[in-house]
């Protein structure tokens, strides 16, 4: 197919997924020589790949201050989510209670629960910054509420909730309920303490921070019934031989993350700066950039353009970014669409760095971004 | 075209034969070797474009599918029952015909096809010229009688579970139990040709569709409203006039036949094969000077496409 050439691409939407860091590649590849044996088995490779699941279990753990033992490897962090609102107690019915701005998968499970087990859904409106404000939990819950899903940090706006002053409210409010946290977002970009947050699941994703894809994890502080029971693995809560190579590589990913998050901010922000310096009419969408956001997360809005034809030429730069969420295409973003946002107040664009964005990326990006915008100007606004 | 087949390869006796039955073809008086030529060509591209060892041949209404793989044929028929003409198509076996040679081979048939087979069957034979010496009613009652010794089936004549069809003309017969169904319609470009004006939504390619099955020949126009819409449905609507190119004999992927024209002008493009007449062309769009930001706003930005159609798939966040 003969096409204009197209620039190198700057891969910018590292909330959607991120590229494998390859050293943890490499020794995941080498572990998989070495600790392929199941680590159910009692003989001495299974021993060894048992150790490395444990070694692996405990690291992820001790990441977010929660016990081990309350860890289990999933296949990825919807499954995690999965595995946290549905694995209740055999009979339980009541009702569960999501924010507006929850990732499509806790919406879902949410669905399941009111559709197959006779449950009733409360949505937890947000604030014009997708986040979650006491006042509208303490409306949106009662007693009879057995689940609360309320992320931590928001996968489109990046806007992190106060779940250290949710998580009270929970309590007196609901005290039969479960805060299951969706965490994938903000594993790794912020510090987390299930203990001083009070979570009861944190769901997370190894995808995200350049780890490998098909390994998540819950951490649970209580009782899972598994969704799929399977041999009994994972304490009988998540059936399914589990990968000691994958969970290490999980642990090593989310370390590196950790250790190398101020550099995600730094980038994000000289994005931001050669966006707002370029395109002086553009909008941040959200909490400004500081302690309450994510540090990956850059939202936009670029007023009197459309989203979509934005993306496109943005695209045809080499520029890989996103109008929302990569899970909730093809309509407009239910997150923007809570915060009370419209399609037709700009061109809603979401720029997300990773571990491997350089600055040299992000002034080119920027500046790409700049004349993405101009030239749909002409196209778009220049019109009588 | 003659009965048989001048200058046919020798069968060889892992070869696969399937036949197909020719539709409205028949309607069409001396125009018929024209159709059934268009016929024969169409289907020899389009197997020959996935297939090797494949070799079209055309009979008095029928045409007739030599694949020289046996473990093509599935393919072959599959192939062969979306190209606009036939009205159903079936793997056979062919004989003398004769009645003892009828009967064994029906017996090798239904032993293969019907091994374990429960309930009933019919025999649906019959003679396609009276010179031959036996009747079409003989010819059942000894198959038949045949089948049901060999099967221990009951005959049903008025709804049986399973039938052997048996076709027998002076020169041989031909003998199957499923038939498929074909595309039906004529032969693609026994009618001239069409221009089709082709979108990433799903009229434009079911028109494009329906026309080839009247017998048009299409190529097709596509104007890529860059950047209202994104390079996902411009790849779409390549993959549809791929879709659409098969079915007239073109090549399995059109991918190489779209490009963008010099100075915006779509070309009309054929494949590096010449065998693909379907083509999507690619030009540069500008929204038309007055039309206001607004009236795209709304949610009509999806009709970006030509002729209007709603686009059902907006690429959009990665």
């Amino acid at each position: 197919m003969q096409q204009t050439t197209t620039p190198d691409p700057i891969y910018l939407d590292n909330g959607a997924t991120t590229r494998p860091d390859p050293v943890i590649m490499r020794a995941l590849l080498d572990r998989q020589a070495t600790l392929f044996a199941n680590p159910t088995s009692s003989h001495r490779l299974g021993r060894a790949a048992a150790a490395a699941l444990d070694e692996a279990r405990g690291r992820l753990a001790g990441m977010i201050g929660g016990d081990p033992a309350g860890l289990v490897f999933t296949g990825g962090g919807t499954e995690a989510v999965g595995l946290a609102m549905l694995g209740l107690p055999q009979g339980t019915v009541g009702r569960v209670a999501i924010s507006a701005a929850e990732h499509a998968c806790v919406g879902e499970a949410a669905r399941r629960l009111v559709e197959c087990h006779g449950w009733a859904v409360d949505v937890i409106p947000v604030d014009g910054d997708g986040r979650v404000q006491p006042a509208a939990l303490a409306e949106a819950i009662g007693p009879e509420t057995r689940v609360v899903a309320i992320m931590l940090g928001q996968n489109e706006v990046g806007g992190i909730n106060p779940i250290a002053a949710l998580a009270p409210i929970v309590r007196s409010r609901a005290p039969r309920a479960r805060l299951v946290v969706d965490g994938v977002q903000a594993l790794g970009k912020i510090p987390i303490d299930v203990a001083a947050l009070d979570i009861d699941c944190l769901a997370m994703a190894a995808h995200k921070l350049h780890g490998p894809r098909g390994i998540g994890a819950l951490w649970s502080r209580v009782p899972l019934t598994p969704v799929l029971k399977g041999g009994g693995q994972e304490g009988g809560r998540r059936g399914g031989t589990q990968s000691a190579p994958l969970a290490l590589a999980f642990a090593d990913a989310a370390e590196a993350a950790l250790a190398g998050r101020s550099h995600l901010a730094a980038m994000r922000d000289r994005l931001w700066h050669g966006i707002r310096d370029r395109v002086p009419d553009v909008i941040l969408t959200g909490v400004p950039c500081g302690p309450e956001r994510l540090p990956h997360n850059l939202h936009v809005c670029v007023p009197g353009l459309p989203s979509e034809p934005l993306l496109n030429l943005l695209d045809t730069r080499g520029v890989c970014a996103s109008a929302g969420s990569a899970c909730g295409r093809d309509r407009f973003s239910p997150v923007l669409a809570a915060m009370g946002r419209g399609a037709d107040d700009g061109a809603w664009i979401r720029l997300t760095t990773g571990r491997f964005t350089t600055p040299e990326m992000v002034d080119a990006g920027a500046e790409r971004f700049a004349d993405a915008v101009a030239e749909l100007r002409l196209l778009w606004g220049g019109c009588p | 075209m003659s009965a048989d087949e001048p200058g046919a390869p020798a069968r060889t006796a892992d070869e696969v034969l399937l036949m197909g039955r020719v539709g409205e073809l028949w309607l069409k008086g001396r125009n018929r070797r024209h159709f059934e030529r268009s016929l024969q060509q169409n289907l020899q591209r389009a197997l020959s474009n996935r297939l090797n060892h494949v070799q079209v041949m055309a009979g008095r209404g029928r045409m007739y599918i030599a694949v020289g793989h046996p473990a093509d044929a599935a393919e072959a028929l599959r192939i062969a029952a979306d190209v606009p003409g036939l009205v159903d198509i079936a793997r056979v076996e062919r004989c003398e015909p004769e009645l003892d040679a009828i009967e064994a081979a029906a017996l090798a048939l239904v032993g293969e096809r019907w091994a374990g087979a429960t309930g009933s069957f019919a025999i649906d034979g019959r003679r396609t010229q009276k010179t031959l010496p036996f009747t079409s009613p003989a010819l059942n009652r000894r198959i038949g009688a045949a089948v049901q010794r060999a099967t221990g089936l009951a005959v049903n004549l008025t709804a049986p579970d399973r039938t052997l069809s048996i076709e027998v003309d002076p020169r041989r017969a031909h003998l199957w139990t499923d038939a498929t169904p074909g595309a039906r319609g004529l032969p693609v470009g026994t009618a001239g040709g069409a221009l089709l004006m082709l979108s990433g939504g799903i009229d434009s390619p079911v028109a494009g569709y329906l026309a080839q099955k009247r017998g048009c020949r299409l190529d097709a126009v596509y104007f890529h409203s860059a950047p209202f819409v994104g390079e996902g449905t411009r790849d779409k609507v390549v993959a549809l006039a791929g879709r659409l190119a098969t079915r007239q004999g073109g090549a399995a992927a059109a991918r190489r036949a779209v490009h963008r024209g010099p100075g915006g002008h779509p070309r009309r493009l054929r494949s590096a094969d010449g065998g693909a007449a379907v083509s999507a062309h690619d030009v540069s769009h500008r929204r038309p000077a007055g039309r206001r930001p607004q009236a795209r706003r709304a949610g009509d930005r999806r009709d970006a496409g030509a002729g209007g159609e709603p686009d059902d798939q907006q690429p959009g966040a990665g």
